[in-house]
């Protein structure tokens, strides 16, 4: 494969994953400069060191995780991470663990949506952005997290009931103060 | 609250990502039924889940200045590679805003540089602080704040093909994000290289040392160009002849000249007094038994009297303090 051809469908990939990374960055690390950093750093690292990755199927799997793992790693470089540990989801369905809605939010959904996605608990939230961001599969969010299918599948749940509920309550405390 | 069992939610998901299959359908359809689960609750996770996607797919990124930044790296990663030397993998990093922040210790008397290139006449600005820190902003717009004592010299051509200045002196920079024109500064034995971010830089005999606070900086022997060295925030490199060192910073507080803000964290009381004492030029003494003693300070000043400081000190630790002619004793 002649190196131009293939740089090109690098930029394709770059601009198709580049958004949906930084914001995944973002769920970790507050700064944006520093996920836009983390990120950029991934690709530059994949061109000079894994070009085969570039066509490969496995390209999408391969940065969620390299851009997981350079976050964990600046937080813990900041030392403000807060430790979860991914293993010890507990397989229970939590029907208490319900989000709090805040009332004064506008009654535009995805905003709401918005609100509700950044007040999942981490783990769950994290799964459910590698789901609907990176947009891979079970097996593939349970690898990238080493842990099993089976939770990835009650995480994710979770994350559809909470967020249906946090919608749904927030939208009716709104309509009862119009 | 209806128990969902896990078949179930499984299907509901794999139903969402659009992969269910006919079996699976119809023992969603079976369940529904036997627990008359109408379609609109369905419904309402398929837009929760649209709804999401379409969030979260919004782009919140420049994605084209992001490119630039990536191409530009990678391209001059391949002319390193083409000029044959040893291939030396430096990791850059770029910043949307003001980011590093590092303090440069220098040697003075360096800014003969732009001499050294051999062109004609080189139309040279020349900044000092004479009586107090100054501020003043650069041609592309960097805001550079000069302690008392310090210089700084660039050329007219500064923020054009370049962005390299000379200091002597204590400084600090907020370098102005410009990723094709990298940020330089030359001291006496070093050259600092940072790409849009904020840094301080000070002064002295035979030790240039950079501090670096948040981001990060690329510090290169002058004379020995293949000595050089990434430095990431809460590092902090020194050079000493053609020695390079790194460690981690252990003084939190060698950006206090600028901040104002003095921070401790279990920092033992002897060394509190000391940063109190060459902060605000007031001799602030322990009493004996303090000073063998292991009472430590975790607090955070800003821009306070000493007056307040030393309140809060007794506050927190349940000492007492006086005033003696000049100095001030803790006890």
């Amino acid at each position: 494969m002649r190196e131009d051809g293939l740089y090109k469908q690098f930029r394709l990939g770059f601009e198709k994953f580049y958004n949906p990374l930084c914001m995944y960055a973002n769920s970790f690390v507050k700064e944006r400069s520093i996920c836009e950093d983390i990120v950029q750093e991934v690709f530059v690292r994949i061109w000079e060191t894994r070009k085969d990755l570039v066509q490969s199927d496995s390209l999408r799997f391969y940065l969620f995780t390299a851009v997981r793992n350079n976050c964990l790693t600046h937080l813990s470089r900041e030392q403000r991470m807060t430790v979860y540990s991914l293993s010890e989801i507990d397989l229970e369905d939590d029907d208490t663990a319900d989000i709090t809605p805040p009332v004064d939010e506008t009654l535009n959904y995805q905003a709401l949506l918005g609100l509700g996605i950044e007040q999942l608990p981490p783990k769950c939230k994290e799964v459910f952005l590698l789901s609907r961001m990176g947009e891979l599969s079970n097996q593939q969010v349970a690898d990238s997290l080493g842990i099993s299918v089976k939770t990835v599948n009650n995480q994710l749940w979770k994350a559809l009931k909470m967020l249906r509920t946090f919608v749904r309550n927030t939208s009716m405390g709104l309509l009862f103060f119009l | 609250m209806m128990v969902i069992p896990d078949n179930i939610k499984a299907i509901i998901v794999n139903r969402l990502r659009g992969n269910i299959s006919p079996e699976e359908r119809k023992a969603l359809e079976d369940w529904q039924c036997q627990q008359s689960v109408g379609d609109e609750e369905l419904a309402e996770y398929d837009k929760v889940w649209e709804e999401s996607g379409n969030l979260l797919s919004q782009p919140h990124f420049d994605i084209a200045k992001a490119w630039q930044c990536v191409d530009q790296q990678l391209k001059e990663a391949r002319v390193d590679e083409n000029a044959g030397g040893r291939v030396v993998r430096i990791r850059r990093y770029w910043r949307g805003a003001a980011a590093a922040a590092a303090i440069i210790l220098v040697a003075a008397g360096s800014w003969l540089f732009f001499h050294q290139t051999g062109r004609q006449q080189v139309t040279l600005t020349k900044v000092t602080a004479d009586a107090t820190n100054k501020y003043f902003r650069l041609p592309d717009s960097s805001l550079v704040l000069l302690r008392k004592g310090a210089t700084i010299t660039y050329s007219a051509a500064f923020g054009h093909s370049d962005r390299l200045l000379t200091l002597s002196g204590d400084a600090f920079f907020d370098v102005a994000p410009y990723e094709k024109i990298p940020f330089r500064i030359q001291t006496e034995r070093a050259v600092i290289k940072v790409l849009g971010t904020s840094f301080v830089v000070n002064n002295s005999v035979n030790t240039d040392r950079v501090v670096v606070v948040t981001g990060k900086i690329m510090f290169t022997d002058k004379i020995k160009p293949e000595n050089k060295c990434i430095v990431s925030a809460k590092e902090e490199i020194s050079i000493t002849g053609h020695t390079l060192e790194k460690k981690n910073v252990s003084d939190s507080n060698y950006l206090a000249w600028q901040t104002g803000i003095l921070r401790f964290t279990n920092t033992p009381l002897k060394v509190v007094v000391k940063e109190l004492s060459s902060y605000y030029g007031k001799t602030i003494k322990l009493n004996d038994t303090l000073k063998t003693g292991s009472v430590t300070l975790t607090a955070s000043f800003g821009k306070q009297p000493l007056k307040e400081v030393l309140e809060e000190i007794a506050v927190i630790t349940g000492l007492q303090y006086r005033h003696q002619e000049d100095s001030v004793t803790i006890y």
